[in-house]
């Protein structure tokens, strides 16, 4: 969208000063910490069998755990923003918890649900299934705290588009699969896009749920922040270099998917 | 296909019911909150009547009986498209996919879809909107690709809520002569406010007031010879409601006596209606002396300039008189005045 | 660079703010025995390395109720991350550690008064679940096939201690996690995940029924012994010594043994 310089923006000169500061208290110890790189040593550090390791494994796990939050979330927001029963409410407030819950109790709660003398425990064990100390615990723990990210933006995005287009579709002969497939989730994409991007870098700096319900082992269980809390003890200066390497991954995930999301807005017309 | 439907929504305290004769077009007119959209509504299976039964071709659309089971059809098993004032196009999709929509979601192929969409196209004059997307188009033209997309879906019976409201003064009527192209040999029930659609495109027109249907018939029976006030309103008619009493038509409603000579197939005592056009009606200070007019006299409770005219209004009557001649009425309002008319044309039924 | 002076200021500015705080005591710097003459006062803040929580806080009561006057404040945690904090101008006036390593690291940025005094050692124990589901009998059973084992990483102390261990007892383990805190890896084993753990005499005793703990021959191999030392620019410097002193005189070492800690 081309913007005409000059053109007024009514937003108090005050209003700018506190955005600068809050601007200012989220960039600052990004850049205390770039400051603090041992930038002679960066490439050996990030390149440590240990490091690719834990990045490799982040990566993997926190696309699955999208993938999951996606297939799990899309429907659990539709479900929350097109019908409407008894106990809904509190419904959302439920499915909305992860995003309160301190992550350390979110994997405690998973420890009781999935561990060994967890609820589902006995049932998966039968199954020859083992989940703690698995690769797939560590999934689980990210897709536990980053679901609600998903749903939230979507729920949002699927309220403010109505149901004006379904509907008439429905009375164009479309069964609800088609026009869920044809009509609404074209046009929540952008919400989607947004919803799973806020999932990934969620899912990516994981910590608390990761290390109390899948445990710590070097390309399993020991993802980019967890091998960072290790190296803190005895080597900051590869602590320091792998805070760095996460934070780039993000930002680059985070912008790439904001132009993907841009370019796929099916409301934009040669107008705008 | 024919069409029936009786429905009962209690808290809305609409009763209806509608037949539709196959390819035939029934205008629904009726003030707001009638229950216009309600009946199309529940028709095309968007609200559910507390009960009621619909039929489309031999197919029950609904069939909520107070006791027994019930039978209720999804939407999108009804084979009822419905067409509302916003032409509501997909935005994401480009016109001839809109258009495309409905065949496809029956099961055609793609390629099949595009070409009879493209047909439609042509048949509502929008073949050269084909590829643009919804949001390049005007309300005029969205609103033809609208029916277009309808009628690609092959439906039943067509359901149009109020097309023409939401465009410009100067483009509704290519749209009512598109609509009337098309609408020939179909099934549909347009609502409307505007007289002129139902002159235009409706075989048969239906008045609904507080949730009931009050007068049926064709456009000329119903707005010729309006029975009620509304319907009059509508056709742009002046109304007298009275009894014959030998050769007067007494009036109690304002309290007034007009004496008429052609009384046709009215009988002594019966209800009489007396229907004439403000344009026939002219208003005078005096009395006119002339003996073939007929003149009533009624306090004058305002003037409405309508454009080029302006509309003395009494309870009795109105009349449309030029500006010059309401500029000398202006400071007579709310004293009595003589409202005159030729008998001749006055319609009494 | 940046460290050396942040750290001078930062460490100057808390000395100013405790010193409001602190009532005025005698110049003396010289440890003396807590028993004798003038009535010691003032507080002290103690960082002291996770593994030493109840033993310290004993400690600490006993400490404050033997001298009115004096409040022993308590911060535990690795002993890693102690040590960052005390460098960067943390405002501690003794700090206990789970190992000598940490401790140098202390000294190096010579920020203790006086040398730092040993006074409790620690070896490792196998904890496994009440019951004994995996059948451990002595260290090799650990490197079984089935057996869910979970150990410190090698970068903390009780991790080192168990590489050292396994080393000399010519086992390779394969556990399922290593976690940075012997307190993690308690927990794994008394919620049933793991089979068997390897934490500190000290971790089993003070778990009492939640783990079972079963001794072994090369715990030998990896002793871990914890120094203590009052750090410089302490505010109430006289307390600070007599706190030290109390920990590594007899009153300490009950309480220290008593929870299974060696002797220094």
């Amino acid at each position: 969208m081309a913007r005409v310089s000059g053109s007024y923006s009514g937003v108090p000169r005050w209003v700018m000063i506190l955005a600068a500061v809050g601007a200012a208290f989220v960039l600052l110890p990004l850049v205390a910490m770039v400051l603090r790189v041992n930038w002679a040593e960066f490439v050996p550090l990030i390149t440590s069998e240990s490091s690719v390791a834990a990045l490799l494994l982040s990566l993997r796990t926190s696309l699955a755990a999208t993938a999951l939050c996606v297939i799990f979330g899309v429907p659990m927001a539709l479900v929350l923003a097109r019908t409407d029963f008894w106990g809904q409410k509190v419904l959302r407030s439920l499915v909305l918890l992860p995003l309160v819950l301190p992550p350390v109790v979110g994997g405690i709660a998973l420890l009781y649900t999935f561990g060994r003398r967890g609820l589902l425990g006995q049932t998966f064990e039968v199954l020859g299934v083992d989940i703690a100390f698995s690769t797939t615990a560590v999934v689980i723990a990210q897709t536990f705290v980053a679901l609600p990210f998903l749903v939230l933006s979507l729920e949002g995005a699927l309220r403010t588009v109505g149901t004006r287009y379904e509907v008439i579709g429905a009375t164009l002969g479309a069964s609800p699969t088609t026009v869920l497939r044809r009509i609404t989730l074209p046009l929540v994409l952008p919400a989607v896009l947004s919803g799973a991007v806020l999932s990934f870098a969620r899912a990516l700096g994981e910590f608390g749920a990761t290390l109390t319900f899948a445990g710590s082992l070097q390309g399993t269980t020991r993802t980019l922040p967890l091998e960072i809390y290790l190296q803190r003890e005895t080597d900051p200066d590869t602590a320091v270099a792998l805070s760095l390497v996460l934070v780039v991954v993000a930002v680059l995930i985070v912008t790439v998917a904001h132009r993907t999301g841009r370019a796929a807005d099916p409301r934009a017309g040669a107008a705008s | 296909m024919s069409f029936s439907v009786d429905l009962h929504v209690i808290d809305r305290d609409v009763h209806l019911q509608l037949q539709v004769a196959p390819g035939e077009t029934v205008a629904v007119l009726g003030p707001n909150g009638a229950g216009k959209s309600t009946l199309l509504n529940a028709i095309a299976g968007l609200i559910r009547p507390d009960s009621g039964r619909c039929e489309l071709g031999g197919s029950i659309l609904f069939d909520l009986p107070e006791r027994g089971t019930a039978t209720w059809r999804p939407p999108h098993q009804r084979g009822v498209a419905l067409l509302a004032q916003e032409a509501l196009l997909f935005p994401h999709l480009t016109v001839l996919e809109n258009v495309a929509f409905g065949p496809r979601s029956a099961g055609i192929p793609a390629s099949q879809a595009r070409e009879t969409a493209a047909g439609w196209l042509r048949e509502v004059d929008a073949e050269a909107l084909a590829h643009r997307k919804p949001a390049e188009l005007s309300g005029g033209q969205a609103q033809r690709v609208a029916v277009a997309r309808a009628l690609a879906a092959h439906p039943g019976l067509l359901l149009l809520d109020e097309p023409m409201a939401a465009l410009d003064v100067s483009v509704a009527p290519v749209l009512r002569r598109m609509l009337r192209r098309v609408l020939t040999d179909r099934s549909a029930v347009i609502v409307t406010h505007d007289v002129l659609d139902a002159y235009t495109l409706a075989d048969r027109v239906v008045l609904v007031e507080g949730g009931r249907i009050v007068d049926e018939g064709t456009p000329a029976e119903v707005f010729d010879r309006p029975r009620s006030a509304f319907a009059a309103g509508l056709a742009g008619l002046n109304l007298i409601t009275g009894i014959r009493r030998g050769d007067t038509l007494v009036v109690d409603e304002p309290a007034a006596a007009l004496a008429l000579t052609d009384w046709s197939t009215i009988v002594e005592g019966a209800p009489t209606s007396l229907a004439i056009r403000p344009s026939a009606v002219t208003v005078s200070l005096e009395k006119p002396v002339a003996a073939d007019r007929l003149a009533v006299q009624a306090k004058m409770i305002d003037l409405e300039p309508r454009g080029d005219f302006v509309r003395v209004r009494s309870a009795l009557l109105s009349a449309d008189v030029s500006p010059q001649e309401a500029a000398h009425l202006d400071a007579m309002v709310g004293s009595a005045v003589w409202f005159s008319f030729d008998p001749r044309s006055a319609t009494v039924y | 660079m940046i460290r050396a002076t942040s750290l001078i200021a930062a460490a100057g500015l808390l000395t100013v703010a405790l010193a409001g705080c602190a009532s005025a005591t005698p110049a003396a710097s010289t440890p003396s025995a807590t028993a004798s003459a003038a009535a010691l006062a003032g507080d002290i803040t103690v960082f002291a390395a996770a593994s030493l929580k109840s033993t310290f806080t004993d400690l600490a009561e006993s400490f404050e109720a033997e001298n009115p006057g004096t409040t022993v404040a308590l911060n535990f945690a690795g002993s890693s991350d102690l040590v960052t904090q005390i460098v960067a101008g943390a405002p501690a006036d003794v700090f206990a550690s789970a190992d000598s390593k940490n401790m140098t690291k202390l000294t190096d940025a010579a920020l203790n008064q006086g040398d730092p005094v040993d006074f409790a050692t620690n070896v490792l124990e196998i904890a496994v679940p009440p019951g004994n589901p995996a059948n451990i009998a002595d260290f090799a059973d650990l490197a079984g096939a089935d057996v869910k084992l979970v150990i410190c990483a090698p970068e903390v102390p009780c991790g080192s201690a168990t590489a050292a261990v396994a080393t000399a007892a010519g086992v390779t383990l394969t556990p399922v996690s290593e976690e940075s805190s012997v307190t993690d890896v308690l927990g794994k084993v008394t919620s049933g995940e793991a089979d068997a753990g390897l934490v500190y005499v000290t971790d089993v005793t003070a778990a009492g029924d939640a783990v079972e703990g079963i001794d072994f021959a090369e715990s030998g191999e990896a002793v871990n012994t914890y120094p203590i030392v009052a750090l410089k620019d302490a505010a109430s410097a006289d307390v600070a010594a007599a706190f030290v002193d109390y920990v590594t005189g007899s009153a300490g070492a009950d309480v220290l043994q008593a929870a299974g800690f060696g002797a220094p």
